[in-house]
C-alpha cells in the first residue's frame, strides 16, 4: 500500500512539476494578434548543423518584414514573426512546426533541410498550415503535399547546368564522385543526380561500380580520399554538404590531388568560400542567386542586407547568399497572399486563413521578387540558375 | 592502393592507440572506467586549435593542451572516483562527460572548426607511399609514448606502485604503496596523454568539433578491451588494427560499413577472453 | 491539449519508460548502459512493421517490444560472465552495434534513417506507461522481486539459499529491454523520424542518469527521476546549452551527497 501511494506521489509530483514548469516557459496560448496584425512562424536552424545559412534567412525575413511594416503593413496591419530554432534536427524541426501552429501563425517560413522538410511536410498537411521550405533542393521532397512549398529549384535543375558548363570549361572526360550516404540531399546527388547527368554528357563515372561513400559529419577521409586517388579522374564530384566538402577537398589537397571540384547547391551552405583558401579555388556549384544580378530590387537587396546584416549577427557573411534571398521573397510572397486574399488575422479564422494563403500560393507563377517567380505544379520555386565558382573568397558567377 | 590504405589504416589506428593507452591506464590501474576520457581529449583539441588560430605556436598549443588535460583529469579523479561512492563512479563519469560536451557546445557551437596544423611540405616517399610531417609525428609519438609507457610500466618504481594496485589494492596498501600519490599519478598522466592525443586529432583531421573525442573514444575503449586491460602495448596494437580494419571497410566495402566489424569484434572478445590480447589483470567474473 | 504541454507529457512518459528499464536491470545487480539499444530495436521493428507491413501502430509497438526482449535475453547470457566496468563496456558495443546494423541495412533506411510511421496517440503511450508500473510493482510483490534484491545484494549468498541467480539476471535483462522497446516503439512513431544516431552512446549513458537520481531502490525513484530529467532542461530553457551542464552537475551532486538517489531507502520487508 504504502509503495502504491510513493508511486502515486511520485507521479503526482512528477505531474504539477510539469505543469508549474510549463507556465514560465511555455509559450503563451494566446492566439495571434488579433485585429493588430499577422502573425507568421519561421522555423529554421539557428544552432547547430545549418545556422551560418539560417542566420542569413533571418536577416533576410527581418529585412523583408521591417520593409513591409515601414511602408504600413499589410491594409493597415503589422506583420510579425516567431522564431523557433530547430537545431538541425528533424525531430527538433517538427516540434517547432507544432508549436508554431498551436501559437495560430498563419504560415511558416522554413524549415531549412531537407531532412527536416521530410518530416515537417507530413505535418503540415495534417494541420493544415503551409511551410516555405528554404534550402531542401531534392528532386520528388515537395510532389504530392498540399500545404508543403519550398522557395528553391531543385537539385536536378541546378546540376544540369552546373555541371555542364564545368565539363566544358575544365575538358571533364573522367570523373570520380564522392558520396555522402547520410545526408538526404547529398546523398540523393551523389547517388542518383550525377551519375545519370555524366553519362548524359558523355563523361565517365569511374566510381560506378564501386562507389567512393562517407557519412556526414565524418573525420577521417584517407580511406576515400585514395581510393579516388588511384582512380585519377580528370575531375571530382561531390555529393555533398558544405562542410564536409571543406575537409575533403582540403585532404584531397593535402594528398597531392590537383583536380577540380564540383557540386551542387548545397555547397554554397556554410564558408567554402571564405575558410576554403587555396584549396578550393575554382570549385564549381550553382544556385538561383548571385552577387552581381542584373534587376535593380536584387542590388538593392544586396545593399540592405549589407548594412543590416552586421548589426544583427556579428559573424555572418557580408555576402547574401540565394538562402536569404529565398527567405525574403518567402515573407513578400506570404504577404502577397495575406493581401490578395483578404486574409483577416483574426484568431477564429485561423484555419480558413491559412487555407486562402495555401491556395493563393499555389497558383502563384509570376512573383515579381529577388530571385523567385513563384512554384511549380510540384510546388517547388521557380527560378533562374547560375553557375557559380569560387574565385578569391567568393562566389563569382561563370560567363 | 592496398598499401596506402594499410597506411591510412594506420594512421588512424594510431589515434585509437593513443586514446586507448590513456583508458587502459586508468582502468588496468584503479579499476575504474572513465567514460569522459573522450571528452577530455576534446577539450584538448580545442584548446590547442583556439591557441593556434589565435596565431600561437605548436608548443605553445601542445603546452596548453597538455595542461588543461591533466587538470581535467584530476577534476575527474576528485569528483568521480574520490567523492562518489565504488559503484556509482561509472555513473559520475558519464555525468561529467556530458557536463563537458556541452560546455564545449556552448562555448564553440557544435559546427567543424579548422585546425592550423603543421604545414610543411616536407614528405617521406617510399614507392608509391607518401608519408607527410603530420603523419610521421604522428606515427613517432605513438610509438614513443608506447615504448615509453610500457618501460615506466615494467621498470620504474612507480610502474612497480601501479601494477601493485591493480593486482591487489589491500596488499598494496599493507606494503606501503600510498595509494592516494598513485592514483593522482595516474590520472595526470592519463591527462597527459589525452593532450597529447587531442593536438594529433586536430592535426591528422584538420577540424575539430565538440564531437571529436567521444567518436574516437567509443572505438578506442573497444581497442582497450581487446588489446588488454593495463597493457599500454596491447592498447597500442589493438588500435592500430582497429584501425587498419575500419579504413579497409570504409574503402572497400563503403561508408555504411566504418563500424560493422569493430563491435562484433569486441563482444566476441568480451565473451572469449574479456583480458585481451595482452592483458595483465585479472577481470572480474560475474 | 496545447501542443506543447501534450509533447513535453509524451516525453516524460517515454522518459519513464527508459528509466524504467535500466531500473529493472540494476535491480538485480547489474548495470546496463546498452539500453538505447534495445530501444533502437523496439523502435526501428514497430516502425518497419507499420510502414512496410501495415500493423496497426500498438500491435507494432508489442512486437518491437518483443523483439526487443529476445536481444535482451541474447545479451543477458554473455553478461551473466561480466561484472562492473566490463558489463559497461559490453552494453555500450551492444548499441554501437545495433546503431551499425541498422545503418547498413536498407530497410531500416540506412543511415537516413526510417520514416513514414503514422503517429500514436497519446493515449496509448499512456496505457503502456501505466502498464509497464502496474506490472512492475506487481513483480516486485511476488517472490520473483525477493530473489531479484537478493542477487543484487550477494548473488552467491542468492545461490546457496537456493535462488535461481542465472534466471534472474537473465529475465532481468529480458524484462528491461522489452520495457526499453516499447519506448522505442512510442518514440519511433511519436517522433515519426528515427536515425540511428537518436540511439547514440550518449542516449544509452542518459538513461542511466535518472535512476541514478531518483532513486534506484524504488519505481518511484526512476519515475521521479525521469520527471526531473524532462522538466530541467525546460525550466533551463533560457540557458540553452548550459542547462545540460547544470543538469549534470546536479546528478554529480546528488550522487556524491545521496548515492541511493533521491527517493531512498530499500524497501521493508516483514
Amino acid at each position: 500500500m504504502k509503495k502504491l501511494l510513493s508511486v502515486v506521489m511520485a507521479s503526482c509530483i512528477a505531474l504539477s512539476l510539469c505543469a508549474c514548469a510549463a507556465s514560465p516557459a511555455a509559450p503563451t496560448a494566446a492566439p495571434a494578434e488579433t485585429e493588430s496584425g499577422y502573425k507568421l512562424g519561421v522555423a529554421i536552424p539557428l544552432s547547430g548543423m545549418g545556422s551560418s545559412a539560417a542566420k542569413m534567412e533571418l536577416v533576410g525575413i527581418t529585412m523583408a518584414v521591417n520593409e513591409i511594416n515601414e511602408a504600413g503593413g499589410i491594409g493597415g496591419k503589422k506583420l510579425s514573426f516567431e522564431t523557433v530554432d530547430t537545431s538541425g534536427d528533424p525531430k527538433e524541426a517538427s516540434n517547432a512546426l507544432r508549436k508554431l501552429a498551436s501559437e495560430n501563425v498563419l504560415a511558416v517560413v522554413g524549415p531549412h533541410y531537407t531532412g527536416e522538410a521530410e518530416v515537417c511536410y507530413p505535418i503540415g498537411d495534417e494541420l493544415g498550415l503551409v511551410e516555405i521550405a528554404l534550402a531542401c533542393s531534392m528532386p520528388g521532397l515537395s510532389d504530392g503535399y498540399q500545404y508543403g512549398f519550398r522557395n528553391i529549384a531543385t537539385e536536378d535543375q541546378i546540376a544540369e547546368k552546373v555541371l555542364k558548363k564545368w565539363v566544358e570549361d575544365y575538358d571533364i572526360k573522367t570523373v570520380a564522385i564522392i558520396s555522402d550516404v547520410k545526408a538526404a540531399v547529398a546523398k540523393s546527388i551523389g547517388e542518383d543526380i550525377l551519375p545519370g547527368m555524366f553519362a548524359d554528357l558523355g563523361v565517365e563515372v569511374l566510381t560506378l561500380q564501386s562507389p567512393v561513400t562517407y557519412q556526414t559529419g565524418d573525420v577521417d577521409f584517407s580511406a576515400q580520399i585514395t581510393k579516388v586517388k588511384a582512380l585519377e579522374p580528370d575531375g571530382i564530384a561531390l555529393g555533398s554538404l558544405a562542410g564536409d566538402a571543406l575537409n575533403i577537398i582540403a585532404k584531397a589537397r593535402e594528398q597531392g590531388l590537383k583536380q577540380p571540384f564540383v557540386g551542387t547547391a548545397p555547397l554554397l551552405e556554410g564558408v567554402l568560400d571564405k575558410k576554403g583558401g587555396e584549396d578550393t579555388q575554382g570549385t564549381y556549384a550553382g544556385s538561383a542567386f548571385c552577387l552581381t544580378p542584373e534587376s535593380e530590387k536584387a542590388q538593392k537587396f544586396i545593399e540592405d542586407y549589407r548594412a543590416l546584416a552586421p548589426t544583427m549577427y556579428a559573424e555572418v557573411s557580408s555576402d547574401p547568399l540565394h538562402y536569404c534571398a529565398n527567405a525574403y521573397d518567402a515573407v513578400y510572397m506570404i504577404a502577397e497572399a495575406i493581401e490578395k486574399q483578404g486574409v483577416s488575422g483574426a484568431a477564429a479564422d485561423v484555419k480558413t486563413d491559412r487555407d486562402l494563403i495555401r491556395d493563393y500560393l499555389a497558383g502563384l507563377k509570376d512573383f515579381d521578387g529577388v530571385n523567385s517567380k513563384g512554384f511549380d505544379e510540384n510546388h517547388s520555386g521557380i527560378k533562374d540558375i547560375y553557375v557559380l565558382k569560387i574565385e578569391g573568397d567568393q562566389w563569382v558567377v561563370v560567363e | 592502393m592496398f598499401s596506402q590504405q594499410i597506411v591510412n589504416g594506420i594512421l588512424l589506428g594510431s589515434m585509437y592507440a593513443l586514446l586507448a593507452i590513456s583508458y587502459t591506464l586508468v582502468l588496468g590501474v584503479l579499476n575504474m572506467l572513465n567514460l569522459a576520457q573522450g571528452e577530455i581529449l576534446t577539450a584538448g583539441a580545442l584548446v590547442a586549435c583556439a591557441i593556434l588560430s589565435a596565431g600561437g605556436s605548436m608548443p605553445a598549443a601542445l603546452f596548453a593542451s597538455v595542461l588543461v588535460c591533466i587538470a581535467l583529469s584530476l577534476l575527474v579523479e576528485f569528483f568521480c572516483l574520490r567523492l562518489p561512492r565504488g559503484d556509482t563512479q561509472v555513473v559520475t563519469t558519464i555525468a561529467m562527460g556530458m557536463i563537458l560536451q556541452n560546455v564545449y557546445t556552448g562555448l564553440w557551437g557544435s559546427e567543424s572548426i579548422k585546425f592550423r596544423g603543421l604545414s610543411s611540405g616536407f614528405a617521406i616517399r617510399i614507392s608509391t607511399l607518401e608519408f607527410n610531417a603530420t603523419q610521421i609525428l604522428l606515427l613517432a609519438i605513438t610509438a614513443a609514448l608506447m615504448i615509453a609507457l610500457s618501460l615506466l610500466i615494467d621498470r620504474s618504481r612507480f610502474g612497480r606502485e601501479m601494477r601493485a594496485l591493480s593486482d591487489n589494492r589491500t596488499a598494496a596498501r599493507v606494503s606501503g604503496v600510498n595509494i592516494g600519490r598513485v592514483t593522482v599519478l595516474t590520472f595526470a598522466l592519463s591527462g597527459l596523454i589525452a593532450g597529447i592525443s587531442g593536438v594529433m586529432a586536430g592535426m591528422v583531421f584538420t577540424s575539430v568539433t565538440a564531437f571529436t573525442g567521444g567518436t574516437i573514444g567509443d572505438k578506442a575503449m573497444v581497442a582497450m578491451v581487446i588489446g588488454g586491460t593495463g597493457s599500454a602495448f596491447g592498447a597500442g596494437i589493438a588500435g592500430i588494427i582497429l584501425g587498419i580494419v575500419e579504413i579497409l571497410s570504409v574503402g572497400y566495402l563503403g561508408a555504411e560499413y566504418r563500424e560493422i566489424v569493430v563491435f562484433p569484434l569486441l563482444i566476441l572478445f568480451l565473451w572469449l577472453r574479456p583480458s585481451g590480447i595482452f592483458g595483465k589483470g585479472r577481470v572480474e567474473r560475474a | 491539449m496545447n501542443v506543447y504541454y501534450t509533447g513535453l507529457f509524451v516525453t516524460f512518459l517515454i522518459n519513464v519508460l527508459c528509466a524504467l528499464s535500466v531500473y529493472v536491470i540494476l535491480k538485480s545487480g547489474q548495470i546496463s548502459v546498452g539500453n538505447a539499444g534495445f530501444m533502437a530495436v523496439g523502435g526501428y521493428v514497430a516502425g518497419i512493421l507499420s510502414t512496410v507491413y501495415g500493423l496497426g501502430i500498438p500491435a507494432s509497438v508489442a512486437a518491437g517490444s518483443a523483439a526487443a526482449a529476445l536481444c535482451g535475453a541474447v545479451v543477458g547470457i554473455p553478461a551473466l560472465r561480466l561484472k562492473g566496468t566490463y558489463l559497461v563496456i559490453g552494453t555500450i558495443s551492444f548499441t554501437a552495434m545495433i546503431r551499425s546494423i541498422a545503418q547498413v541495412l536498407d530497410i531500416t533506411g540506412g543511415a537516413m534513417g526510417l520514416k513514414g510511421m503514422k503517429r500514436i496517440g497519446i493515449l496509448w503511450i499512456v496505457i503502456f506507461a501505466v502498464l509497464v508500473i502496474a506490472l512492475l510493482f506487481l513483480f516486485e510483490k511476488t517472490r520473483y522481486g525477493l530473489d531479484v534484491e537478493a542477487v543484487a545484494a550477494d548473488s552467491e549468498a542468492a545461490a546457496a539459499a537456493g535462488v535461481r541467480v542465472i534466471l534472474i539476471k537473465v529475465l532481468s535483462f529480458t524484462l528491461g529491454a522489452a520495457i526499453a522497446g516499447i519506448a522505442g516503439g512510442c518514440y519511433a512513431h511519436w517522433t515519426q523520424y528515427i536515425e540511428p544516431s537518436d540511439f547514440s552512446t550518449s542516449v544509452s549513458t542518459m538513461m542511466v542518469l535518472p535512476v541514478i537520481l531518483g532513486g534506484r531502490n524504488r519505481i518511484a525513484g526512476a519515475v521521479l527521476g525521469a520527471a526531473v530529467f524532462t522538466i530541467l532542461p525546460e525550466l533551463l530553457r533560457f540557458a540553452s546549452v548550459w542547462r545540460m551542464v547544470i543538469y549534470g552537475v546536479l546528478v554529480i551532486a546528488i550522487v556524491i551527497v545521496k548515492p541511493d538517489g533521491l527517493i531512498s531507502g530499500r524497501k521493508r520487508h516483514a
